[in-house]
């Protein structure tokens, strides 16, 4: 394993999470480099601390990010000059930030309508009055989180002890899912606080030319209308990913999930990673929000960017190739590659430490000059044997070849042999890195080999490592249908369907399923 | 109740002092399902907690539902936040005017502490009974030499009786002499005082409740007996 002359890391961010993870890594004697995104001067940020980070960039932006895992040349603007540092991984554990929910509850802020976070900033001293009525809003339209709840607790509780309010908190959910959670929950109770859940939609709201609120609601427990009129109401917030992230999700191409945190809704990623290896997202750029959260991931982080700078970066053992003379820099495989392995020299390149050998290129290259080592499909489909001439139709055994993602179909179909469960005679599995790898040319050549009928087997929707693998795999198959349905050939006799690696029944009853469907249509008799 | 309940117009700390817990409740409404008579006459053990906590003391003082819970307190050993709602479900009762207590209860209690019993029943009538009964067993086979013990000083053990026991279920009286005669218990029941139930217990009547149990341990005391059956 050659251990890498890179020897520093960079952590952008600048709340507990990015520190800690700065702090581990410092801990371990690995150089540090924090890109933070407040002025000098706006932060509470310990400057000089040297047990932090080795250098400190403040006001700092990443403008472009070349190279890969383990060999990252990364460019920052920090107060407007430009920076390039080289760089072995880099961690992003940006901060949010907080969108008040008026617009979910079609309120308007006044002085007697406001947010959370105004609650305890200078707004709040318009409420810090002794005796009145305060209703806060949670969690009613859109799930809230035990973040979120506990400013709610800690606002209501003070409110209530210290001030001697009547305070109603109106919720759909309690998430006390966080260490302390249940007890302030019940602190407040003991001070009075009266919660109100509402699991079906929000209260009929209606605001004076003051911004007061008079709320009609349906109890559920009292199964009764009841009314409400607050002095002061107080609306909760959504955490919601930075513009910056926005813009490091763009210069890093960094796949996003639905609310648009660094790390998509697939289970691969799950707790730190990317779809980039060497780039991780921790804590609130990946959207966890609970402190106890953040610090597991810092430490996560730190651990492994320690691993990679100390032990090096892991020796790939296999990795796409394009081949130079062929290429003609159409650029499909750099925009296709979910890893973005692909970088842009004089022809394009696949890194062999950024590439995860899923095959994507190889099969979208219309040159087809991409090669994996290890994965021939001519080699593969050769080993296949062609199916005897002459069978006839009364005892007719389909062929069949499924065509199954290395993650899921192939570990499926090893489960169903082991569980001794009957699978069709004629059945011949070809395992493939990624359902994604498998191009038309591979199906059409199946067909050549005299398949009767071929199955494509991919990872469940959500849960393609390649994050698009499977995606790809299904709009191929689909199409190929539809061609052979055009050349007068049952279109049945290629489908596709999903398994997870855990699925051997499901396996066999695909196969076997398919094997039916395929004895009512006869052989293929191309 | 109402059509619409006005928040603003409830004092919500009107049952702050009551040591329950009611105001920790989550609403899980895991008392409602376990509650025997949930349901009846529309009774949601969940909802009428709910009610104290908001400070709703009219409708709960005027509601039925306290009245239907039969204090079995399963609802206790379900709730996950320790709330004592069978208890709370007492202090409710005790809300009520006495005259405004159900059926025959206050009646019955109203009578028992004047008399000492239920129904009113004079002694000469209650000796009379269990002596009829005494004798019935004695007619027994193996109960030839049966008696009934009355007021008997230093007895082992003083047993109360229910007043249906000396009305219309006398009958069942036997079942228990017949033990202690069996079993050469050193037994017996007092002339006064008498009365096993203690609606003073039923109707969340601690005054009534202290003064009919006070006057067994009275009885004990007289009487020099050291233990006390009350199977009630």
């Amino acid at each position: 394993m050659e251990t890498s002359s890179v020897k520093k890391t960079l952590v952008i961010g600048s709340g507990s999470c990015a520190i800690t993870a700065a702090q581990e890594i410092n801990d371990n004697n690995c150089d540090i480099i924090m890109a933070v995104g407040q002025k000098k001067a706006d932060t509470s940020f310990p400057l000089d601390d040297k047990k932090i980070a080795q250098e400190i960039l403040f006001d700092a932006r990443i403008v472009s990010c070349d190279g890969c895992f383990g060999d990252f040349d990364v460019v920052i603007d920090a107060s407007g000059k430009r920076i390039k540092r080289n760089v072995a991984s880099i961690t992003i554990a940006e901060e949010n930030r907080r969108e008040p929910n008026y617009n979910l509850l079609d309120l308007t802020p006044s002085s007697s309508t406001i947010s959370l976070t105004e609650v305890m900033g200078n707004k709040g001293d318009s409420i810090f009055f002794k005796g009145g009525k305060t209703v806060f809003m949670t969690s009613l339209v859109r799930e809230s989180n035990p973040v979120i709840l506990k400013g709610v607790m800690t606002a209501a509780l003070l409110l209530a002890s210290d001030y001697g309010q009547n305070v109603y908190i109106l919720t759909g959910n309690l998430k006390v899912g966080d260490d302390h959670l249940e007890a302030l929950y019940r602190e407040t109770r003991k001070k009075g606080v009266i919660y109100i859940k509402l699991a079906n939609g929000i209260p009929d709201i209606t605001q004076d030319k003051k911004g007061k609120t008079t709320l009609l609601y349906h109890d559920d427990i009292l199964h009764q209308q009841c009314k409400l009129t607050p002095d002061t109401t107080i609306v909760d917030e959504t955490i919601l990913p930075s513009d910056y992230l926005d813009d490091l999700s763009r210069v890093l191409r960094l796949h996003r999930d639905s609310e648009g945190f660094l790390q998509a809704d697939n289970v691969h990623r799950i707790p730190v990673l990317t779809n980039r290896r060497g780039i991780f997202a921790a804590g609130p750029s990946r959207g966890v929000f609970s402190v106890a959260d953040h610090l597991e991931d810092a430490k996560t982080v730190a651990s492994m960017a320690v691993r990679y700078v100390k032990a090096g970066i892991p020796e790939p053992e296999t990795w796409a190739e394009i081949e130079r003379g062929g290429c003609v820099r159409c650029l499909t495989c750099y925009r296709v590659c979910p890893y973005r392995a692909v970088s842009l020299n004089s022809k394009p390149f696949i890194s062999p430490q950024a590439c995860e050998g899923c095959g994507l290129c190889m099969a979208e290259c219309p040159n087809r000059v991409i090669t994996m080592k290890g994965f021939d499909t001519d080699d593969m489909l050769d080993s296949v044997n062609e199916k005897p001439a002459g069978k006839g139709t009364e005892d007719f055994s389909p062929f069949i070849i499924a065509f199954c993602c290395s993650r899921s179909a192939k570990r499926a179909g090893e489960l169903s042999k082991d569980m001794g469960l009957s699978l069709p005679d004629e059945l011949k599995i070809i395992e493939v890195p990624c359902a994604g790898s498998i191009s038309f040319n591979m199906i059409y050549s199946a067909l050549k080999k005299g398949a009767d009928g071929i199955l494509v087997l991919t990872c469940h929707e959500g849960n393609c490592h390649s994050e698009v693998g499977n995606t790809y795999a299904h709009s191929r198959a689909t199409i190929i249908s539809h061609r052979l349905q055009n050349m007068g050939i049952e279109k049945e006799r290629v489908t596709i369907n999903t398994l997870a690696s855990n699925m051997g029944k499901g396996f066999a009853d695909t196969a076997e399923g398919f094997q039916a469907v395929i004895k009512e249509l006869g052989p293929i008799g191309l | 109740m109402s059509d619409k309940i006005d928040m603003d117009l409830l004092d919500h700390d009107c049952f702050k002092s009551w040591p329950y817990s009611q105001n920790f409740c989550i609403t899980c409404g895991m008392c409602s399902s376990s509650c025997p008579v949930s349901g009846v006459d529309g009774f949601d053990p969940r909802k009428l907690v709910r009610m104290v906590s908001l400070g709703l003391n009219e409708e709960i003082v005027e509601s039925k539902w306290p009245w239907i819970c039969t204090m079995c307190a399963k609802c206790e050993s379900v709730c996950p936040m320790e709330i004592d709602i069978a208890s709370l479900v007492r202090n409710v009762r005790s809300l009520r005017d006495r005259d405004e207590v159900p059926g025959i209860l206050h009646k019955g209690l109203a009578m028992a502490l004047k008399t000492g019993n239920n129904l009113g029943l004079p002694k000469d009538d209650f000796q009379f009974i269990l002596e009829d009964v005494g004798e019935e067993i004695a007619e027994e086979p193996g109960f030839e030499e049966f008696q009934v013990p009355v007021d008997k000083e230093g007895a082992n053990i003083l047993t109360t009786i229910h007043n249906k026991l000396v009305n219309t279920h006398t009958d069942d009286l036997k079942h228990w002499w017949k033990i202690f005669y069996a079993a050469k218990e050193d037994w017996t029941v007092p002339s006064d005082n008498w009365e096993g139930t203690n609606w003073g217990l039923f109707t969340g009547d601690d005054d009534a409740m202290k003064i009919m149990a006070g006057r067994i341990i009275q009885n004990m005391e007289k009487l020099k007996i050291p233990n006390l059956l009350w199977p009630e």
